[in-house]
């Protein structure tokens, strides 16, 4: 195994029961996580990738394959994994500065360390002045981005993000989309980002991994060619010039047989 | 003389305006008020005008004077306060014990199929019995002091506790159970900083259905061997054809009733801020 892979999956398979038959839902996947990536993993809906992330997460078992996270076996979820989901999951009953406290507490942080760690995060994701608020005083992006100060705080080593910004607003989406790069640069972990949004994965990735369905599988992993420029927004991404030959060819890979099939048709008539 | 008058009129009009934004805030509590002043001004005309059978519909104030008389001397012994306080300690007893164990045992099966499928044909069993069936029962078993009064409200007050506990535990959501794995929270800390806090609106409408179950059931367990609370109280009039004692016995079982849930909706919502309209 080499030094820098943090998590690695090895011919990692699931199969969920259907009446009498089964669903296969993730057919031999091996992808190795090395530190400091930016993973973007793309595909249509359907194609597996909330099963590969309940893996990775540690909240469901691979039928066939192996796991492991920093060389041992990983069997269950673990504050050095976090998770962002499509929907804030903030504690309703809690405030911010709380929600952002409770993963310090189960860590057993002394309560002078997580009154800094707290108002770190808090300030990171620029909500400082809502902390004594409850979630539901908060707007789906400040809830957002308070549910990425909690996943944060207790420092894990590896985030993954589900489709976390698809629920927001095309303006509150490009800021978020801002924020998590300067997060990333800054904090030397190893981020997993869901999308379907291929804008987004072009802004935000080092790696693009593409997953196709029927079986869900990993058709492609590549270094995403536009990682070289810096500071690109999603304004300015199609000033480059390569952009357009770019992205056709991620939705190339995107699409299926079938997909491009139903396109060629649809041209013809 | 020109400034004063200017001044009144700015006031009246404030004050037209004041009552106005009252009226419109508080448009449906006004409504109710009015439905209820209505109903008792047509007790007092329909007294009056002989359209009632005074022996059915006694006038309001036979019923105001026989309320005067057992507050100021008692009922069978025992003041008016000390029959309603005799039933209040009996609910509260009860329905205390009766959240305790419901919401316990709910969170328990809600989280755990094993456990539910063990303990849930009894009470879905008994919960559909009607309480008087079973009470003789209980007066055999705890005999006829308050003990087996305290045992038929328990078990009436635990039931919808229980069943809406059970629902809470099991629709906590799974992102909040595998977020909360995910930032280390172990077994304890599942159960008690996100599972209960989760089902904790749904405990407390269970508590709230629980209350008025429980006072229905009142009825019933002071009809066996009995000599005090308020239902009782009506219970005994009514043998002895007092109407007034029962009109004015009804009407503060009905007030209590209604100053029980409110206090229960203010517990709701000083319990549970982040439900924004729970109740």
């Amino acid at each position: 195994m080499k030094k820098d892979v943090l998590m690695s999956l090895e011919d990692v398979s699931m199969d969920f029961k259907q009446g009498r038959s089964f669903f296969h839902a993730l057919h031999d996947i091996n992808l190795d996580v090395n530190q400091e990536d930016f993973i973007c993993l793309l595909g249509s809906s359907g194609c597996g990738k909330t099963s590969l992330l309940n893996i990775m997460a540690g909240y469901v078992q691979p039928t066939a394959g192996n796991v492991t996270f920093q060389g041992e076996r990983f069997t269950k979820a673990t504050p050095d994994v976090g998770v962002v989901f499509q929907q804030a999951n903030l504690f309703p009953w809690l405030s911010v500065y709380k929600n952002v406290e409770f993963g310090l507490k189960q860590k057993k942080v002394p309560a002078s360390t997580r009154k800094d760690i707290v108002e770190h995060y808090l300030e990171m994701v620029g909500l400082e002045n809502a902390a004594d608020k409850l979630p539901h005083q908060l707007s789906g992006g400040m809830r957002q981005r308070a549910t990425i100060a909690r996943t944060l705080a207790p420092n894990p080593k590896f985030v993954l993000f589900d489709e976390p910004f698809s629920a927001l607003d095309a303006l509150t989406r490009e800021k978020m989309q801002e924020h998590i790069k300067h997060i990333w640069k800054k904090s030397h972990k190893s981020f997993l980002f869901i999308t379907h949004d291929v804008d987004e994965a072009l802004l935000l990735g080092q790696r693009l991994v593409v997953m196709q369905a029927n079986p869900g599988r990993i058709i492609s992993d590549y270094v995403n060619p536009l990682s070289k420029y810096n500071d690109l927004t999603l304004g300015r991404l199609n000033q480059v010039r390569e952009y357009y030959d770019i992205r056709e060819d991620l939705v190339n890979k995107i699409q299926s047989e079938e997909d491009r099939q139903i396109s060629r048709l649809a041209r013809a008539v | 003389m020109d400034e004063i008058t200017k001044s009144r009129e700015r006031t009246a009009d404030s004050f037209a305006d004041k009552f106005f934004t009252f009226v419109q805030k508080k448009k449906y509590t006004l409504i109710s008020v009015t439905a209820v002043v209505a109903v008792i001004i047509l007790w007092v005309t329909g007294s009056a005008l002989n359209w009632f059978n005074p022996e059915f519909v006694p006038p309001v104030s036979s019923v105001w004077d026989a309320f005067l008389d057992t507050l100021n001397e008692g009922y069978k012994g025992y003041s008016l306060l000390y029959h309603i306080g005799a039933s209040m300690k009996r609910l509260f007893i009860a329905v205390a014990f009766a959240f305790m164990a419901a919401s316990i045992l709910g969170l328990l099966c809600g989280m755990n199929r094993t456990i539910l499928a063990i303990v849930d044909p009894f009470i879905q069993f008994y919960r559909a019995l009607p309480p008087l069936a079973y009470n003789t029962l209980l007066v055999l078993w705890l005999g006829i002091d308050d003990d087996s009064k305290i045992a038929l409200l328990f078990l009436s007050a635990f039931a919808p506790i229980f069943i809406q506990t059970v629902f809470g535990a099991q629709r906590v959501p799974a992102d909040r159970i595998n977020g909360a794995k995910s930032l280390g929270a172990g077994r304890a800390a599942l159960f008690f900083k996100v599972i209960f806090p989760s089902a904790l609106p749904d405990i407390l409408t269970g508590l709230r259905t629980a209350v008025g179950v429980a006072y229905a059931t009142l009825v019933a367990a002071e009809m066996i061997a009995s000599a005090s609370g308020i239902a009782w109280m009506v219970l005994d009039a009514s043998k002895y054809i007092q109407y007034p004692t029962v009109y004015f016995g009804i009407i503060i079982m009905g007030a209590i009733a209604i100053i029980i849930d409110v206090l229960i909706k203010a517990l709701i919502r000083f319990a549970t801020p982040w439900q924004e309209k729970a109740v």
